[in-house]
């Protein structure tokens, strides 16, 4: 039969307990007044009430000390500041890799735009895939993902949607669901979107943030869409049903690829936020493997001064921003390194075209309504770059927004053992 | 949410979280289990309190050092509330290199003569 003492004792200890977090008290309450509890009847066992009054003012120290250190840290979680390990060097380098290979093709594409690059490209799509078996192998080794191979996971993926996005120019040739044909996969990916979005927002809080970002996101992309419109009906004189069939115009993007385009933006986006619940905000770098294939480019009607100042901000995206994330030793810190680079390759961008509108009108005198004037192009580039830059935003903020509520937290810390698995 | 790709195995270790780690190095283990391993290791010089252990548990199972068992005693022989914790391969990894370097650190201070140690006085 347990001592009054003891019981009481417990009892206390237990009412104790509303001072740490919530969660922290949700998760570890119950095994923290076990132990405790334990102590108690070690202590009245061997030195009887003097034990346990030494045992209190121990306990008590202790819960002043740990009360204060889980309150900073559930304070610091709150706002994107837990504790982070930098990744090892050896890890960041190979971060690094796919980012260099990309920039040694743009390097190329921009120094020999005359030589046909197809199979360069190729070559690189190839390499990507033969990324998986180090990949594999070190995920089998180690039991863990490895964060190297997290970019070269959404290059994959990415190459892969472009596949299956090309699917449906093979059926508009059989003319299957003409003219409308073009429809077909965007609107396959728009379902699983709206269906991730509804299990996102089934399994976690949607904050007025991510409703608000998500917003934005959606705008630029649709703007990136109506500029591609605007600019195509230009260049057909207003031929709508061209527009409407999706037949590509020489020398053109096809807004409709661009639909597709923010399509597949969209869904890495969330499969990133999906991601990162279960392996940590990290996975972040998992949507750059998609902006790598997209960077921040612009028109190559420029000079050659241009050539080495466009190669200069796109090392911020395929080298500071990833080698940052990882080495980065707050939540914040990992922030600005998303962010910052991206501002700063945005900036330098809508510089970079700015000059190219302006040289065009001062030295080359070509009127700024002709289509293929370049600041039609230019417009979508800088709404393109303005869409990466709101859909990592907006991604930032689905990962920190993933964590379950607080009847979640209570029932996971009862039923569900906190076994790591992958 | 934990970071699961981040390694930790080049910062050295608090002596809560090694004393943890070598704790669980032969086996699974509840929590006062735990708590009088380490005050057995260390001769009652690291007494920690449930608060201390419980932080500590977190940030390791955070840092996929240890991981929660998934079997248990039965309940009649033993309390439900009580959780047990095993160490994982990264785990055993990082305790291995920290106690590689605390065994180069005392080596260095007996040939220093900073530490003699006596036969049998351990």
């Amino acid at each position: 039969m347990e001592s009054r003492l003891v019981r009481n004792s417990q009892q206390f200890y237990t009412s104790l307990m509303k001072v740490y977090p919530k969660e922290h008290a949700a998760e570890y309450g119950g095994a923290m007044v076990q132990v405790f509890t334990d102590q108690c009847r070690e202590a009245r066992q061997k030195r009887g009430f003097l034990g346990l009054s030494f045992l209190w003012l121990r306990t008590l120290g202790d819960l002043v000390k740990t009360t204060v250190q889980e309150h900073i840290q559930a304070r610091n979680a709150k706002i994107g500041l837990p504790e982070v390990s930098p990744v090892p060097w050896k890890e960041a380098l190979l971060v690094l890799i796919p980012g260099l290979v990309f920039l040694i093709y743009y390097a190329i594409t921009i120094i020999w735009i005359e030589t046909p690059f197809y199979y360069l490209y190729l070559g690189i799509t190839w390499l990507i895939y033969l990324s998986t078996i180090p990949i594999l192998w070190t995920w089998w080794r180690t039991k863990r993902y490895p964060v190297w191979g997290v970019i070269p996971a959404g290059l994959i993926l990415f190459f892969i949607f472009q596949y299956l996005s090309g699917f449906q120019y093979r059926l508009k040739n059989f003319y299957l669901f003409h003219p409308g044909s073009w429809l077909l996969i965007p609107s396959i990916f728009l379902i699983v979107i709206v269906l991730l979005a509804w299990k996102y927002a089934q399994l976690w809080r949607v904050s007025r943030t991510v409703l608000l970002w998500s917003g934005i996101c959606i705008f630029t992309s649709l703007l990136q869409v109506g500029w591609m419109v605007y600019y195509d009906l230009m260049r057909s004189s207003g031929n709508w049903y061209s527009l409407c069939r999706g037949t590509m115009l020489s020398g053109t993007l096809e807004p409709w690829a661009i639909v597709q385009d923010m399509m597949i933006f969209l869904l890495f986006i969330i499969i990133t936020a999906f991601i990162a619940r279960k392996y940590g905000k990290l996975s972040i770098l998992f949507l750059l493997g998609y902006t790598l294939t997209k960077n921040i480019y612009g028109v190559f009607q420029g000079q050659g001064v241009y050539y080495s100042l466009t190669i200069a901000y796109r090392l911020l995206m395929t080298i500071v921003l990833p080698l940052w994330a990882v080495r980065a030793t707050s939540e914040r810190g990992r922030y600005q390194s998303i962010i910052l680079p991206i501002v700063f390759a945005i900036t330098a961008q809508v510089i970079f075209q700015s000059g190219l509108l302006a040289f065009g009108w001062f030295f080359e005198k070509m009127p700024m309504t002709s289509p293929t004037y370049p600041s039609l192009l230019t417009g979508y580039y800088i709404f393109e770059g303005i869409s990466l830059m709101v859909g990592f935003v907006l991604a930032i903020h689905l990962c920190n927004a993933g964590q379950p509520s607080m009847a979640d937290s209570i029932n996971q810390a009862e039923v569900t053992p906190s076994t790591v698995k992958i | 949410m934990t970071d699961k790709f981040i390694n930790t195995t080049d910062q050295p270790l608090t002596p809560a979280v090694f004393h943890i780690l070598l704790a669980l190095a032969d086996g699974e283990k509840h929590g006062y289990a735990i708590m009088k391993d380490v005050e057995a290791q260390t001769s009652g010089q690291i007494k920690m309190g449930p608060g201390t252990l419980y932080g500590s548990i977190k940030r390791m199972l955070a840092a996929s050092l240890i991981e929660e068992a998934e079997e248990r005693p039965a309940s009649e022989l033993d309390d439900e509330r009580r959780r047990y914790y095993r160490i994982t391969a990264q785990g055993r990894s990082v305790v291995v290199t920290e106690s590689k370097r605390l065994a180069r650190a005392v080596k260095i201070a007996q040939e220093k003569k900073v530490l003699i140690i006596a036969e049998g006085s351990l």
